[in-house]
């Protein structure tokens, strides 16, 4: 079931733009997911989510029937401690037993916002279809499938454990049959969802990893020190430069750069325009992937890497007599591209790939009037 | 401005600050909202809503695909949060009880009626099958249900199993607490069975009526129906009451997967109508336990014929002026 993610989100946006074969890859947006949908908050933004796996949820579940029947069972033990004799315990346990069986799922998945113990141990949780908050009434929807989707055959198992054949048969057919549906529906659904329209999401978790532009920051290596890149203009070249980036109005109200980030006398790699114009967003995508990158083999990858994007750009790699190690000429030309990049985009001029050829190169001049 | 300070690091820079702000709320706010001041929660939207605008921002002009990911894992996160419910636990039991289960009756008129038809039918067939044959009352009924009684008993006993009075508090305690559970086990799997596509919500509704019929016409043959009827009623107005309600939610569930409206598609049909069942079995699980300590306590505490009528009666009178609660509801607010 190879299902595209819903594009239908903005066409215009450039975020949304969907994977399609051998096409652009978005400027934005999360890595491709197998299950992602997108939602629209009521902000107008639109987000993706990832539809939990069907294994997770089955790992969720089984957790939650283990802390269910765990619960019975020690309560069982106390009742049989307190009183074996008489029947009101018992009358008492079983009633708990009901209880704890038929309110635990609902309950939690009120209480913890769509979550139960067992979601939150695999990191899952209930929203209503297409991102809408999880009414109350969906809860009790979705649950009261649970009966007839676990309970009922759990309770008939337990009951007929080497009873009689047909009945196991049949209450194997039985699960069998509930089990398989969401196999079958593309956001995964069991049958309580499509009552109650809900899916189950994987809970994100946000985890911001440092900026490769960020010198501050520790270098990506230990052993490699990092350097600033430097946008340098051949004379009476480009006119495009970080420098008149930087003077541009801001799209986004950024204030003063910190004063604390000062020029230093390091060397300096240099590109032209043109050089850094070799290649497009995606491909820029991929050299940051490579950065981040750990692990062994990184030394051999990144001299490859190097030596390819040196022969198609046309560098020689060289700071005065020095060759510039690998590492370092990959992160110089990784943060000059993007610099120069983020200013195309924000002029609606970047290129997707190195494909690209509607736009980026050769802009016409209208936003180097301050030169 | 030419060490390669660019846009993108600085818009990081500074905003960063409330990201993590946002990151830590949310990390702490866990489940339990309580977990967070009061400024502390009024800053959350905020702070929820700044950081969708970094979003929106970097998508577009940021090519750092790590930043991206993160500011919408973390919006994705505070959505989650922000837009939850607002409402207590106790509150919404309380909302469910005043006006939306009342409102889920009033809206199931179809259902309940095709409810209560599979009853009847279940009802005189199994009158039919006792009245004809005596013996079938005891391959319909379940041992543990008949309790000795039958077609075939004395008189005098099938009288005096109509008598209260005699259990102690504690066998009436664990008699409430079994019923309770039983009869809301049954409820729930009325209900639950729409999404068979009903024909086990029928067969279930029709065989507890069956039971109904075998019993009438058990006593019946001794003479005993009206007595029997009063005993039955005390809280048999409200527990058959619950079982055709749920029944209902089990047919309201099933008609949104097999019918879905020319205006909606399936899956909104379902749920529609899921959401529909899945209330009326809630309120019928709830009923099914006032019916348990009727039949538990109040039953063997009003001994007179009349005064059981007069009992069933209230109940009766109760629970339609509860339901008809729903309709001024509904006229209120029509779609809700």
């Amino acid at each position: 079931m190879a299902d595209a993610p819903q594009s239908s989100a903005d066409a215009t946006d450039p975020g949304s733009t969907p994977r399609q074969p051998g096409g652009r890859v978005p400027i934005s947006g999360t890595k491709p997911q197998t299950r992602a949908r997108d939602i629209i908050t009521p902000e107008g933004i639109r987000l993706r989510v990832s539809i939990a796996d069907y294994s997770t949820r089955m790992a969720a579940a089984l957790i939650d029937c283990i802390i269910v029947y765990g619960a019975i069972i020690v309560v069982a033990l106390l009742a049989l401690f307190a009183d074996m004799r008489s029947g009101v315990v018992w009358s008492y346990f079983g009633f708990f037993a009901f209880l704890a069986r038929t309110l635990y799922f609902p309950y939690f998945e009120l209480v913890m916002n769509g979550r139960t113990p067992g979601k939150r141990a695999v990191g899952i949780r209930v929203i209503g279809r297409n991102g809408e908050p999880l009414a109350a009434s969906s809860v009790l929807a979705r649950n009261l499938a649970r009966e007839v989707e676990m309970w009922l055959p759990l309770t008939f198992m337990m009951m007929s454990s080497g009873g009689d054949s047909l009945v196991s048969l049949l209450t194997l057919a039985w699960v069998i049959c509930f089990a398989i549906i969401p196999l079958f529906s593309a956001e995964r659904m069991r049958a309580g969802d499509v009552l109650a329209g809900t899916w189950v999401i994987v809970d994100p978790k946000a985890v911001l990893e440092r900026d490769l532009l960020d010198d501050s920051a520790a270098p990506i290596r230990p052993a490699v020190a990092p350097t600033p890149a430097k946008l340098v203009v051949p004379d009476g070249a480009a006119p495009e430069t970080p420098g008149v980036a930087s003077e541009a109005p801001a799209p986004i109200g950024a204030p003063e750069p910190s004063p604390e980030i000062e020029p230093d006398d390091e060397p300096v790699v240099t590109f032209t325009p043109a050089q850094l114009d070799a290649y497009g967003a995606a491909e820029l995508n991929t050299l940051a992937d490579l950065l981040y990158a750990e692990g062994p083999g990184l030394d051999e990858k990144f001299e490859a890497v190097a030596a390819a994007i040196a022969k198609k750009i046309d560098h020689d790699r060289m700071y005065g007599n020095e060759l510039i190690d690998d590492a370092e000429f990959l992160e110089a030309y990784y943060r000059a591209a993007r610099a120069k990049m983020e200013k195309d985009a924000q002029w609606g001029r970047l290129r997707q790939d190195k494909f690209d050829k509607t736009r980026g190169r050769k802009p016409k001049t209208h936003d180097s009037e301050g030169e | 401005m030419a060490d390669g300070q660019i846009h993108s690091a600085e818009f990081r820079r500074t905003r960063e600050e409330s990201w993590r702000r946002l990151e830590d709320l949310l990390g702490r706010i866990g489940d339990r909202e309580r977990a967070l001041s009061q400024e502390e929660l009024s800053e959350l939207p905020q702070l929820y809503r700044t950081t969708l605008s970094s979003l929106s921002v970097a998508r577009n002009y940021v090519l750092d695909q790590r930043l991206i990911a993160y500011l919408e894992a973390l919006c994705l996160r505070a959505y989650v949060v922000v837009y939850a419910p607002r409402e207590r636990l106790g509150g919404l039991v309380a909302k469910g009880l005043s006006s939306g289960f009342p409102r889920a009756i009033c809206a199931a008129g179809v259902e309940l009626v095709l409810s209560l038809l599979c009853m009847t039918v279940g009802l005189v067939a199994g009158w039919a099958m006792v009245a004809t044959d005596p013996e079938l009352y005891y391959s319909i009924i379940p041992e543990a249900l008949a309790g000795g009684r039958g077609p075939d008993q004395t008189t005098e006993l099938m009288a005096k199993s109509l008598e209260g009075g005699v259990e102690t508090a504690a066998a009436a305690q664990s008699f409430v607490l079994q019923l309770a559970s039983h009869n809301a086990g049954i409820a729930l799997l009325a209900a639950g069975l729409g999404i068979a596509f009903g024909l086990p919500t029928i067969l279930l509704l029709a065989y507890n009526g069956a039971i109904l019929g075998a019993m009438l016409a058990a006593f019946d043959v001794h003479g005993l129906l009206i007595p029997f009827i009063a005993w039955l009623s005390v809280h048999g107005v409200t527990e058959l009451g619950a079982i055709i309600i749920a029944g209902a939610g089990g047919l309201a569930i099933a008609r949104g997967l097999l019918f879905p409206r020319n205006d909606e598609t399936r899956m909104a049909a379902a749920r529609r109508h899921g959401m529909h069942g899945g209330f009326l079995a809630a309120g019928a699980f709830a009923m099914l336990f006032v019916a348990a300590i009727f039949e538990g306590v109040f039953r063997q505490a009003i001994e007179p014929t009349w005064a059981r009528f007069l009992f069933a009666g209230v109940t009766a009178a109760f629970w339609l002026w509860y339901f008809s609660r729903g309709r001024a509801a509904r006229r209120a607010r029509p779609n809700g």
